[in-house]
């Protein structure tokens, strides 16, 4: 009777298991056709419905344009001035596609509510041009400014390096590394002076060349990235030698 | 009679030891004043004393403080406003080194402390330098155009 009321309990739990594994494996099966094709999307057949769709758009892209304007805004290590940059050229779009959405809710001809639409693509191009541009200026401006932070700090390098020479320490390794400090900070500020160069063309005119102008204007902005990495290891490490050597005698 | 001439005597001896007990506590309450007289006298004697040797040693403590700052001031400021000495028990690398080698002013402290705080700074940018970047490589959105 015991060996019975085992068995049962034991089957019992084994066909729970294979139940839940089913359930679960259906419910997959279920759910993954659904994402794997989207839904076509139904054409508007009245102005209401362009003005809806429309709308939507807008009001994503603004979304996105005050995103941009927050991160510019609470940015510590950009000039107000630069800080400024950002800011107004998210206010222009901002004020452009409120403009255009007054426009399109105005509309009472569906061609025109459509053409409307297809200007917040056209004019604007905010996710394709105007935030990765803007976006990648917040890193310009940032870069910019560590850059001319460090090449300023080049001649206290120069001067611990020389008093470090004149304590009859052998500074070979310092002096390599300051001109590889120097190096990098001379081929970052080329990298983000190029990047710079490329703004102006970053326009919404330009689609879709401004695809491949905005991966190198990124790919400038990474080198720069990368040499600015390189130029404060070389850094640190000068500093620790320094330290080693200069630390104690003078503290 | 002889009985009235005893009690005069007796009346004189007295006051006479009146007197003498009179004398004697005045005396006793003079000799009070004189004691607080004479300590007041010490005291201000002591005073004078005193801030005649205050007169006389604050100058020279004040002269002596100066004369050490000073002299503390040229060795410290000494190597480099004279372009470079050697720190003691070091020779230098090249005679042209010195003098006119170095670009900078102040202690070697200053110039690693200045270079410490410029590291700090920088490895902090850094890190907001990736995060920029990241924000910058970001596909914020489609603008593929569809028809609504």
């Amino acid at each position: 009777m015991k060996m019975l009321k085992h068995l049962v309990s034991k089957h019992l739990v084994a066909w729970s298991l294979a139940l839940l594994g089913v359930t679960a494996l259906a419910g997959t099966a279920l759910a993954a056709p659904a994402d794997a094709t989207p839904t076509p999307r139904a054409r508007c057949t009245s102005v209401a419905c362009v003005q809806k769709v429309g709308d939507a758009l807008i009001d994503e892209r603004l979304a996105a344009l005050d995103k941009l304007a927050g991160a510019a805004q609470n940015h510590k290590a950009l000039t107000d001035q630069q800080r400024q940059t950002i800011l107004s050229d998210v206010q222009t779009n901002k004020d452009g596609l409120n403009a255009l959405k007054s426009k399109l809710d105005a509309e009472t001809d569906i061609k025109a509510a459509v053409a409307d639409v297809k200007n917040i693509y056209v004019q604007f191009r905010i996710y394709a041009v105007v935030i990765p541009r803007d976006a990648g200026e917040i890193l310009l401006f940032h870069e910019q400014n560590v850059i001319a932070r460090l090449v300023a700090g080049n001649d206290k390098i120069t001067d611990a390096i020389q008093k470090d020479k004149d304590a009859g320490k052998d500074v070979t390794h310092l002096l390599a590394l300051q001109s590889d400090y120097n190096a990098k900070l001379a081929d970052a500020t080329a990298k983000t002076n190029d990047a710079q160069g490329l703004i102006p063309s970053l326009v919404p005119a330009n689609y879709p060349g401004t695809d491949a102008t905005l991966k190198t204007y990124r790919s400038d902005l990474k080198t720069a990235h990368d040499d600015i990495v390189a130029a404060a290891k070389d850094l640190h490490q000068i500093v620790q030698i320094l330290q080693q050597d200069l630390g104690s005698s003078s503290s | 009679m002889p009985q009235l001439h005893r009690l005069r005597l007796r009346q004189k001896r007295v006051s006479a030891q009146l007197f003498a007990l009179y004398v004697l506590r005045w005396m006793r309450s003079r000799r009070g004043t004189w004691r607080k007289k004479k300590q007041k006298v010490v005291s201000e004697l002591m005073k004078k004393h005193s801030s005649k040797r205050n007169r006389f040693w604050l100058p020279i403590l004040v002269l002596a403080l100066g004369v050490t700052l000073a002299l503390g001031g040229c060795a410290r400021t000494g190597p480099a406003s004279s372009g470079g000495s050697v720190p003691s028990g070091q020779s230098t690398s090249g005679s042209g080194q010195t003098g006119t080698g170095q670009t900078g002013s102040g202690n070697a402290s200053s110039d690693i402390n200045a270079l410490q705080q410029l590291d700090q700074q920088t490895q902090n940018d850094v890190n907001t330098l990736n995060n920029d970047q990241n924000n910058a490589n970001q596909n914020p959105g489609n603008d593929q155009e569809t028809q609504p």
